[in-house]
């Protein structure tokens, strides 16, 4: 009952946050110099094709009315049409989702394979040599620029050893792990530095805890102990973490779509940003706030079941 | 507390009698915890600062002066690392980047500091309705993905390093205001503070002299860190087209330039992304130090 009402709350407040983010946007993107007509005429653009094309699109009316019918069609997941692709924006959306899911969640399970490895090995050898070269990954990740990272990576692995692909995106699954690996590998470096640190340090509290030290009493030691007592207890703010990465990364990894040349949501919003295609951007936006909102609340949700300590309030 | 400490302490030595520090370790642990961690991160921040101050004596070249004849020229003496596709050098170009990148980072972080620790004191200080319209407006800004909204605001404004400062300035300040806004909500309840507003002392000296002071090292802590991302972040801006502009030296526009000649020259897309990563570790250094020492690990 509790839990429900807390739901409940918790989906209001998102719905007004995302209410806001969709104002925003339609405020901001009204406040934008340059006029839609001309992204899609060009520069050889009258007076009268640019009107014709403000009637078509509805630009002409008042604003407020523009606003209205822009709600009236969100609600039913229409984000209007792309005046660039000449489809609805949201076809065009769900043909960039894939590769941008896929990556995604390539991204955020070599972080997490990567992440676990290291935060365990510098727990269980604390303050030795192990330990402090782990311990300085964030020292120098936090400062690397993914577009950097992915271009050492490319250079390294795809052009003095060949080992894989150059850019672009080949079909099929093998062809998704082996063109993103790069990309999912340079946004793993970066989260990984992120992450690294947390990790450790609630490892490192689980093992100072004291049924860990009767466990240890009973004699279980090594991956056995790690596994089975401490990384469950340790993991969860590591977990909403991911979440939160892998939330952020559906609105499209932007840069590194940009350095591997993929067609993902992060070019689509880049070339929607030029074009002054209304539509894409604003269905870009709007995708990755939801994805955000409700990733937070699952995170709420899954930490009161996992820990029941937690309290939903 | 101590107890369990202490058990978990002994617990550890019994269980794992090995180990035992070699000298190697103690050293490595020691550099961390000594002022030298800080030292060194003072040390590379300061060269930094006096290349971007001293420029123009440092630089051997004009960096904007082109040599189409001695482009993508290997390291030589004359061009201690070679030259770009236009034949400019690339020392001069990495010298003068450091003027924009330094200027740029302190500025957009310094003005997000502003406003979010004067927002979250003013919501953590009145609480009631300001907190509750600053808390949704957090909620909004944390719901939007950073470089999309950092995009959509570049276009809105227009190209050039005001509206660059003023960009992340608008997304840069939740941080601090969340920061702030949670340590304030502590530290007026606390004695001394009730005790300064009960006194006829007014509400902007009390959170000026006796609130402000206790929230100052953690917002320093969460700047230097933050510099390094918005430093990191106006280079990816460079590098996607929309950020400092190409003739500029910027060092993100750089790495974006030498992509394209990988394989004729690497060094022009690799150094200057490692000129980055060296002033990351000096501030991060920095902050890790200032962090230790104000008791948080």
């Amino acid at each position: 009952m509790i839990r429900l009402r807390f739901l409940l709350r918790r989906l209001g407040q998102a719905v007004i946050t995302l209410w806001a983010v969709t104002l925003l946007t339609f405020v901001m993107f009204k406040a934008l110099p340059g006029s839609v007509a001309f992204g899609i005429t060009g520069i050889r653009t009258t007076t009268e094709d640019i009107a014709r094309i403000n009637h078509q699109l509805g630009l002409d009316q008042p604003l407020w009315n523009q606003y209205g019918r822009y709600m009236g069609r969100m609600f039913q997941g229409d984000f209007g049409s792309s005046v660039t692709y000449g489809k609805p924006a949201m076809d065009v959306i769900l043909t960039a989702l894939p590769t941008t899911l896929f990556l995604a969640v390539y991204a955020v399970v070599l972080t997490a394979v990567v992440t676990v490895v290291l935060a365990v090995l510098a727990a269980l050898r604390r303050d030795r040599l192990t330990d402090h070269v782990i311990r300085s990954v964030p020292v120098v990740g936090l400062g690397m620029p993914a577009f950097w990272v992915g271009t050492m990576l490319l250079f390294l692995l795809a052009y003095k050893l060949p080992i894989f692909p150059a850019g672009g995106l080949q079909p099929g699954f093998v062809g998704h792990v082996k063109t993103l690996f790069l990309p999912a590998a340079t946004l793993g470096v970066l989260y990984t530095a992120v992450l690294v640190r947390s990790l450790r340090a609630s490892l490192l509290e689980v093992l100072d805890s004291e049924y860990v030290l009767v466990a240890r009493s009973k004699g279980l030691v090594g991956s056995r102990l790690i596994l089975r007592h401490v990384l469950p207890n340790a993991i969860l703010p590591t977990v909403t973490l991911l979440g939160l990465i892998f939330a952020g990364l559906l609105g499209g990894a932007l840069i590194v779509e940009a350095v591997f040349a993929l067609p993902g949501l992060g070019s689509l919003l880049i070339s929607g940003f030029q074009r002054h295609d209304f539509a894409i951007v604003q269905g870009v936006v709007v995708l990755a706030a939801v994805a955000i909102l409700l990733v937070n609340i699952v995170i709420d949700i899954l930490y009161s079941v996992l820990d029941p300590r937690v309290g939903l309030s | 507390m101590g107890t369990v400490g202490t058990v978990g302490t002994v617990s550890r030595a019994i269980v794992e009698p090995g180990a035992v520090t070699t000298r190697r370790v103690r050293l490595f642990a020691r550099a961390r915890r000594s002022p030298w961690a800080l030292r060194i991160g003072l040390g590379i921040v300061t060269i930094y600062l006096a290349v971007a101050v001293f420029a123009p004596w440092l630089a051997p070249y004009d960096p904007l002066a082109q040599d189409v004849m001695h482009s993508l020229a290997p390291p030589s003496a004359e061009h201690l690392l070679g030259t770009d596709s236009l034949g400019r050098d690339l020392l001069s170009r990495l010298i003068y980047g450091a003027r924009i990148d330094l200027l740029l980072g302190a500025a957009a972080t310094g003005l997000a500091l502003i406003l979010g620790t004067v927002l979250g004191l003013l919501a953590g200080y009145f609480r009631g309705w300001v907190d509750l319209v600053l808390s949704r407006l957090v909620d909004m800004m944390m719901a939007i993905p950073a470089y999309p909204l950092l995009v959509l605001l570049l276009f809105l404004l227009g190209q050039g390093t005001g509206s660059i400062i003023l960009a992340f300035a608008v997304t840069g300040w939740v941080s601090y205001a969340r920061l702030t806004r949670g340590q304030v909500m502590v530290v007026r309840e606390q004695d001394y503070v009730v005790a300064a507003r009960l006194g006829a002392l007014g509400n902007l000296r009390v959170m000026a002299r006796h609130v402000l002071p206790n929230v100052t090292t953690q917002v320093i802590v969460l700047w230097a860190s933050d510099i390094v991302l918005a430093i990191s972040a106006i280079a990816a801006l460079g590098y996607l087209g929309i950020g400092i502009q190409a003739p500029t030296p910027e060092w993100g526009v750089m790495v974006a330039d030498g992509q394209g000649f990988l394989l004729t020259n690497w060094m022009l897309a690799t150094v200057p992304g490692l000129v980055i990563v060296v002033l990351g570790v000096g501030l991060a250094l920095i902050s890790d130090s200032l962090a230790a020492r104000g008791g948080r690990r």
